[in-house]
């Protein structure tokens, strides 16, 4: 390890300073198992077994309401609930700069492990790689593995006309929290990240037999959920923009920059559908559980043919909701 | 400005520097917007009130280089240093590297000390550090006016914007004059 504090781009050579880095930080940090060798065997029960794999990247990497350990974990989390499972054990890939400081890694190290371990999973495997450069400060790599909780894998294609559309709590908070810290925009002290794990509350509906789909709100928010949903079922979402659970502040914020709350990025928020008849048993779940405490019914699936997801606005009537190709620039220079 | 109980107020002259001032995108707005900041500071000189004036200062390699596609303020450089038309300056000068003059910096706790509970904000570009300045100021619970013909933007249509913005969220707008004569 590097005297400054940083963790020195020894720490990834394979030798001495590999092996500090190894024993003190990420063995007792991740919770890795006792034997340490070249691959890890897996007793695992016939059946499926559901898959997932992300990279993450985030600037800055410790933000409002989180780090990129908590992001790393909570989005492998929401994958593999939004598919039906619970996460079992995982791959953790860390690309560090040489410039990162020892206690910030082990901080987002740690986050992850928390997460990870609250779920019943484990970290079985890992690999770490140190570049020269300032940036990135630092990359995780996850491929988990998850245990199916019910046999329906809640696709979006398993989304029925009528459905009620849920929204699990509120929209764009963590792209503004990170935006914010980055670039000093004010909202830093006042919007935290959503970065949760859904887990508790998602497979609970799930295994009640409550839910048609799910799918998670990250990378283009609800709006390429929306769009998705529509792309694989061939059908539409009618929204009610009143209904959507969205902070003040954010508005706020996104207003600031011009951007669209509802193509902003989530990390711990679900669309979910669910018949009709379900909806007070649907909401009880979602409003007992914390992390959905704020969760909202949003709208409908819709019952005859549509030219895509629709938003309904009071006053304004309603209108097809648009696909940006991107989310474009911040309102700022 | 507000009714009773009036605030005491704070100006903050934000980021009038040669890089920023000078850029002939915006010069003759900066040259425009001066009388009236110059008349604000000597009003707030006057009714003893205190002025703090910030100013970028970048790292050579700060990442909001690369998504602005332009490079200013470069701490120690001659573009980094308040521009002439202010000196000599009437109050502390606030070193920030981030668009909100509170972020990381101890703007707070000096207005704080000074028994300031509003800002009054001025300078550029309004919506980027005088817009950003507002939202923090509100969310520390400090009352904020930007003064309208103090503050510049490259292109006016977008000052119009931020400053509707500020209206609507985090405060209020005012003339220079409307400011002096609240004081």
């Amino acid at each position: 390890m590097n005297r400054s504090g940083a963790i020195g781009l020894a720490a990834g050579d394979g030798l001495g300073d590999s092996s500090t880095m190894l024993t003190e930080i990420l063995a007792p940090v991740l919770r890795l198992p006792t034997k340490l060798e070249d691959g890890h065997r897996l007793d695992i029960d016939a059946g499926p077994i559901v898959v997932t794999t992300d990279v993450f990247s985030v600037d800055p990497i410790v933000f409002p309401g989180g780090d990129i350990g908590r992001l790393a974990a909570c989005g492998a989390v929401n994958d593999l609930a939004a598919s039906g499972a619970r996460l079992s054990s995982c791959t953790l890939g860390i690309y560090a700069s040489a410039e990162l400081e020892r206690a910030v890694l082990e901080r987002c190290l740690r986050s992850f492990a928390d997460v990870v371990i609250a779920e019943g999973g484990q970290v079985v495997a890992g690999d770490t790689k140190v570049h020269p450069d300032r940036r990135p400060e630092l990359l995780l790599f996850v491929t988990a593995l998850g245990r199916p909780c019910t046999l329906s894998s809640l696709d979006l294609d398993e989304t029925r006309a009528g459905d009620d559309v849920y929204v699990t709590g509120p929209l764009g908070d963590h792209s503004i929290a990170v935006l914010s810290a980055r670039e000093g925009l004010g909202f830093e002290s006042v919007v935290q990240s959503d970065a949760s794990p859904l887990s508790e509350p998602v497979l609970a509906l799930a295994e009640a037999g409550l839910l048609h789909s799910a799918r998670d709100l990250t990378r283009g928010g609800l709006v390429a959920a929306l769009w998705d949903l529509y792309s694989a079922a061939g059908l539409a979402c009618e929204i009610r923009r009143a209904d959507l659970p969205i902070g003040e502040r954010t508005q706020a914020a996104a207003d600031m920059l011009g951007l669209d709350v509802l193509a902003l990025t989530n990390e711990g928020c679900m669309l979910i559908t669910a018949p009709r008849e379900h909806r007070a048993r649907v909401l009880k779940v979602l409003h007992d559980h914390t992390a959905t405490a704020q969760a909202a019914l949003v709208g409908q699936i819709a019952d005859g043919p549509s030219l895509g997801p629709t938003l309904t606005v009071d006053g304004a009537g309603e209108v097809v909701i648009p696909l940006p190709r991107g989310l474009g620039v911040p309102r700022l220079c | 400005m507000s009714d009773v109980p009036s605030p005491r107020w704070g100006l903050v002259v934000i980021d009038l520097q040669r890089d920023l001032c000078h850029d002939e995108r915006r010069a003759e707005l900066v040259a425009e917007a001066l009388p009236h900041i110059v008349k604000l500071v000597d009003a707030f000189v006057d009714h003893e009130l205190p002025v703090f004036y910030t100013r970028f200062e970048l790292e050579p390699d700060d990442p909001q280089f690369d998504r602005f596609g332009d490079r200013y303020c470069i701490k120690g450089t001659p573009g980094a240093e308040l521009i002439d038309e202010i000196q000599p300056l009437r109050g502390e000068v606030i070193a920030k590297t981030k668009h909100s003059a509170f972020f990381a910096t101890d703007l707070d706790e000096r207005l704080q000390a000074a028994g300031c509970t509003g800002v009054v904000l001025t300078g550029l570009q309004t919506q980027i550090c005088i817009l950003t300045t507002a939202a923090d100021a509100h969310h520390r619970g400090f009352e904020v006016v930007a003064a309208s013909d103090c503050v510049v933007s490259t292109r006016d249509e977008v000052r119009l914007e931020a400053l509707e913005w500020i209206e609507k969220y985090v405060g209020a707008v005012r003339t220079s004059t409307e400011v002096v004569a609240s004081l």
